[in-house]
């Protein structure tokens, strides 16, 4: 069976396309259109870009204005309402405004001023969303994508591919993994885990035949403020760093899931570990102090040494 | 001679045909992509507010049209002691035809040879030691030569205080005759967005039994294709030519409808219901089985009532148990019909993935039966109903079934599945009330080969 292999980069993000279809110039004319898309996705979220969607609404946002938008951005709008409500307040797609607080390149913690400042332009309680029309409570508030766009673009591309015919594929979107059915030969996908100690290394692997793997976290970057290690994923609450947990990894169905609870659960701090236990989905937790956990397939991963 | 005993197919005998296959394979392939929807309220909140993103409700497939596939099986069902066997060699090829139909055709040819019991006669013990088997004068029917006919032979006489009934036995049609069974069907699905129709037709033919049926199947997908519900509506046309009775035909018809539902009850439960309501009605007797008459000591042609209605229930549970990566499938069947037979069958299945491409499937099951209004082991006199028949399927009884299957995928087109099923029916297993039908008790054994390939 002819294989596709894309490697591109997008999101800010290297990404990989695997896809094996029974025609080769079809599985390309499939590969290209799944980049297409994803770059589309980017130019149209992407909060680094002055001409995306994302950046015309925070300009409403900046003003506390009110916008209209389109049904795509509202499917999108309407997931992190749900994600909002599911977390308790935690998963907030306005809290990037925080970021502004705290650069992860000096280790001092913030004046709790600042903080106040901008807490205040913080909450999805403080934006009025009724379908269509998105409108601003406060002005200098701002939306954030970043939790969602990169999972949504996995999931947009595993449809894409299953109504092209593709039976056998991977896709890779920066480490966010959606998977479609098994390899040809009937074997599973063999996803790496990368090593928090040891980034270079890999942790083990985990097979799949469906689904999505998402992490969240960054090991690389955290802060140390009186002993304690840091993320650099903000607390809405509170406007600080989430405390305990350093990564996160889910197994779901859809990469949007996988995500928002690998990100969910790494909000929550080391409640997260008890959480993601009750929702009985494969997961891995790693926390500040190097300690690691996990059910499903990860449970194995982590009972086999290297 | 097919007509007897033996399972009309022997597929039927080994596994219902309420379309459970088609609902292990949704079960499955809900299992396979991750589990699309969470028993957690979070996940399928979170799941539905994903599925609403424009594409991606995609990525849960709806049902359509099957992927392009052909099965070959062999089939060897042996009963104990010297009685029944078929050899069986069973077709199926499905074919997609474009985006919205698929087309199944199914071929069976089957040789069945053996013997099989007409009916059942009682030992009369005398106090001297002298033990008579009631002797019969005259079998009508039966084309074998089971018994001689001629004078009536003498009997010591009963209730005396000499002599008294025993156990009874039975009276077997020897293994005089071979027969072949040739079937085929096909059924056209058509599947448009969440709703599926299908129409099959089919045809089977014997030296004696002759069957045509018509199906009718509608599915819709509802609640996010979480939950599924099925009408069907068949119809059976039989016409049976017994061969010890040269100017005769019987004709039946069997109506049947079913309602089904299946529910998806989280990433790992699978919940079904299925309803079926049954109507035959023409010749339901079988022209090959006689009862006795000890009034008269003879054996005489069974006689059944000319309709038969009968309802059945279907529950059936199925959990994925993640620790295990295996699948428990729980059946709980009750049936229940006009003559008077009640019966629960009670079944567990566990699929157990052994690893690289290989699977362990066992099951086993439990079945018990009241027997019909109209049964006896062998009658005093004819009753005044006139219904009546000694058939050792319409005693009270119970069974325990179970079996093995091996399954290994070889490649990702080509699966070969290898299965061996037992049978012991016991009239002593039966939990209702009933007389005794030990002498009637058998088993069988079922070995069975397929090849799947996927092309």
């Amino acid at each position: 069976m002819p294989v596709c292999h894309q490697v591109f980069k997008a999101m800010g993000s290297p990404c990989e396309l695997h896809l094996h279809g029974p025609d080769a110039a079809e599985t390309r004319r499939v590969a290209a259109s799944v980049i297409a898309d994803v770059q589309r996705l980017e130019r149209r979220y992407s909060r680094y870009r002055d001409d995306s969607l994302t950046s015309a609404i925070n300009r409403v946002a900046a003003v506390a204005g009110r916008c209209e938008v389109d049904a795509e951005t509202a499917a999108l709008l309407d997931y992190a309402d749900t994600c909002y409500r599911e977390s308790d307040g935690l998963f907030d797609i306005t809290s990037g405004v925080l970021r502004r607080a705290w650069t992860f390149e000096n280790a001092c913690a913030p004046e709790p001023e600042a903080i106040a400042a901008l807490l205040d332009r913080v909450g999805w309680d403080r934006v009025v969303w009724k379908r269509p029309f998105l409108s601003f409570g406060r002005p200098g508030m701002e939306i954030d994508f970043g939790g969602i766009g990169k999972e949504y673009a996995a999931d947009r591309a595993a449809a894409l591919c299953l109504d092209a015919g593709i039976r056998s594929g991977l896709i890779n979107l920066g480490g966010d993994v959606r998977v479609i059915g098994a390899l040809p030969d009937g074997d599973p996908w063999r996803i790496g885990i990368r090593d928090p100690e040891r980034p270079e290394t890999l942790l083990g692997g985990v097979l799949m035949t469906g689904g999505a793997l998402a992490t969240s976290g960054d090991y690389a970057r955290f802060l140390r403020i009186d002993g304690r290690r840091y993320g650099h994923i903000l607390d809405p609450r509170t406007g600080w760093p989430v405390l305990g947990l350093v990564s996160v990894s889910v197994i779901a169905a859809s990469c949007l899931v996988a995500g928002s609870l690998s990100t969910i659960a790494m909000l929550k701090g080391r409640a997260g570990i008890e959480w993601l236990h009750s929702l009985d989905v494969p997961h891995l937790w790693i926390d500040a102090d190097g300690g690691r956990g996990g059910a499903g397939v990860f449970a194995d991963l982590l009972k086999t040494p290297g | 001679m097919a007509a007897t005993d033996r399972p009309r197919s022997i597929a039927a005998s080994a596994e219902c045909s309420d379309g459970s296959r088609s609902v292990q394979i949704a079960s499955a392939a809900r299992t396979a992509s991750g589990g699309a929807q969470g028993v957690n309220k979070t996940i399928s909140a979170l799941t539905s507010a994903a599925l609403a993103l424009p594409g991606l409700a995609s990525s849960v497939q709806a049902a359509g049209p099957m992927e392009r596939q052909w099965d070959v099986g062999y089939f060897h069902y042996e009963e104990g002691g010297e009685r029944m066997r078929v050899e069986s060699l069973k077709q199926s090829l499905v074919l997609p035809l474009g985006d919205a139909l698929d087309l199944t055709l199914n071929a069976v040819r089957d040789t069945i040879s053996g013997a099989s019991p007409i009916y059942n006669v009682p030992e009369i013990r005398c106090q001297d030691g002298r033990v008579f088997t009631a002797p019969v004068i005259s079998v009508s029917g039966a084309s074998g030569n089971a018994e001689p006919r001629g004078t009536r032979p003498e009997r010591p006489p009963l209730n005396t205080g000499d002599c008294r009934l025993g156990s009874a036995r039975q009276v077997m049609l020897e293994d005089t005759f071979q027969d072949v069974r040739t079937a085929g069907d096909f059924k056209l699905n058509y599947y448009r967005g969440d709703t599926s129709l299908g129409l099959g037709a089919g045809v089977s033919s014997e030296q004696d039994y002759d069957s045509r049926f018509l199906a009718l199947d509608l599915r819709r997908e509802i609640n996010d294709r979480l939950t599924t519900l099925t009408f069907g509506y068949s119809l059976a046309s039989d016409t049976f030519s017994p061969l010890n009775k040269p100017d005769f035909s019987g004709d039946k018809d069997a109506h049947q409808i079913l309602l089904g539902l299946t529910q998806v009850l989280g990433r790992n439960d699978l919940l079904q219901i299925n309803l079926t309501l049954g109507y035959d009605q023409g010749y339901l007797t079988d022209p090959y089985k006689n009862v006795y008459l000890l009034s008269t000591n003879e054996a005489i042609d069974e006689s059944r009532p000319d309709s038969r209605r009968q309802w059945n229930l279907l529950a059936r549970y199925n959990h994925y148990f993640t620790a295990f990566k295996a699948a428990l499938h729980l059946d709980y069947r009750y049936s229940r019909s006009d003559w008077g037979i009640e019966a629960h069958t009670l079944e567990a299945a566990w699929i157990q993935p052994l690893g690289q491409g290989w699977h362990l499937v066992p099951r086993l099951r439990y079945y018990t039966q009241s027997e019909a209004d109209f049964y006896r082991s062998y009658f005093e006199t004819l009753p005044a109903s006139g219904d009546y028949s000694s058939d050792y399927r319409l005693a009270g009884f119970g069974a325990l079934g179970g079996g093995l299957k091996l399954t290994r995928q070889v490649t990702s087109q080509a699966r070969l599945d290898l299965g061996v099923e037992f049978y012991d029916r016991q009239s002593a297993y039966g939990l209702q009330e009933h007389t005794d039908s030990a002498f009637a008790d058998y088993g069988f054994t079922i070995y069975s080969l397929n090849l799947h390939l996927e092309f």
